[in-house]
């Protein structure tokens, strides 16, 4: 798995690509709560390069949106497609997350929200 | 074709175990898709075995077996000698959208369960044998409710 970060004005725009599973999730996580734990409460997580994601996957992402929503912060995602997707429609992640096909249209929406 | 394949319970060898299982679908003529499902169901029995089947401080083995039955369907069972646990008792989490009430448990069951065709647990010499049936070689979407 590898993550990477970079950052358009206010969102942080996190892209993991590869395997999200039992052995590399906690990576993920733990990358996520130095973010937050910096004081970032807007993210845009990109999984376009995301081969595979397990239970594991899903806990972290669920973990740092639990967080965020207390510290009125958020995630929203892009690039969902193929497994990866299914696995999110199968566990109605989809449902609980705003996604987005490009991490170009999630920008332009997340700042129409801003106002 | 039958193949098995045994390791030590823990998340260092997951990855040795879905290769094999991996090349054994893919030898039963299995679809990419279909391929990562076995291989996505595979992972969440298998780490659940490595976190809960064996009490801390002992370390048992997963074995895996594979063959394929008469109807010419892949059957996987995946053993541990740990303590009783039948996977299939757990209940499925709320899947609602509201992220706070959200539960971080029961998703890996949950996947397993819609990753494959069929599912059978059975103890017997004092062993845990849960069972996938995989029928569908895949091409289609594998979302089925």
């Amino acid at each position: 798995m590898e993550i990477n970060t970079r950052r358009e004005k206010d969102v942080v725009i996190v892209t993991v690509k590869g395997r999200m599973g039992e052995v590399s999730a906690p990576e993920f996580e733990k990358r996520m709560n130095e973010l937050i734990n910096d004081g970032e409460t807007k993210f845009l997580i990109d999984l376009e390069g995301l081969e595979y994601i397990s239970s594991a996957g899903l806990r972290g992402l669920l973990a740092a949106a639990k967080i965020l929503k207390e510290r009125n912060g958020r995630i929203f995602l892009s690039g969902l497609m193929g497994a990866v997707k299914d696995v999110f429609e199968v566990s109605q992640f989809i449902s609980i997350f705003s996604t987005f096909e490009t991490v170009d249209s999630a920008l332009s929406e997340i700042w129409l929200l801003n106002g | 074709m039958i193949a098995n394949i045994k390791y030590p319970a823990k998340i260092e060898y997951l990855e040795n175990i879905l290769r094999f299982v991996r090349s054994c679908a893919r030898d039963e003529g299995f679809s990419k898709g279909r391929i990562s499902n076995i291989e996505l169901a595979l992972e969440e029995a298998l780490a659940n075995i490595c976190r809960h089947a064996y009490t801390a401080g002992t370390c048992g083995d997963m074995e895996i077996q594979c063959r394929t039955d008469d109807n010419n369907r892949l059957i996987i069972d995946i053993i541990d000698t740990g303590k009783p646990f039948n996977i299939l008792y757990v209940s499925e989490p709320d899947l609602t959208d509201d992220i706070s009430e959200r539960d971080l448990g029961g998703l890996g069951v949950l996947l397993i369960r819609r990753m494959v065709d069929d599912i059978h647990y059975c103890r017997r010499d004092d062993k845990n044998i849960l069972t996938f049936v995989l029928t569908d070689r895949g091409g289609v979407n594998m979302v089925r409710s």
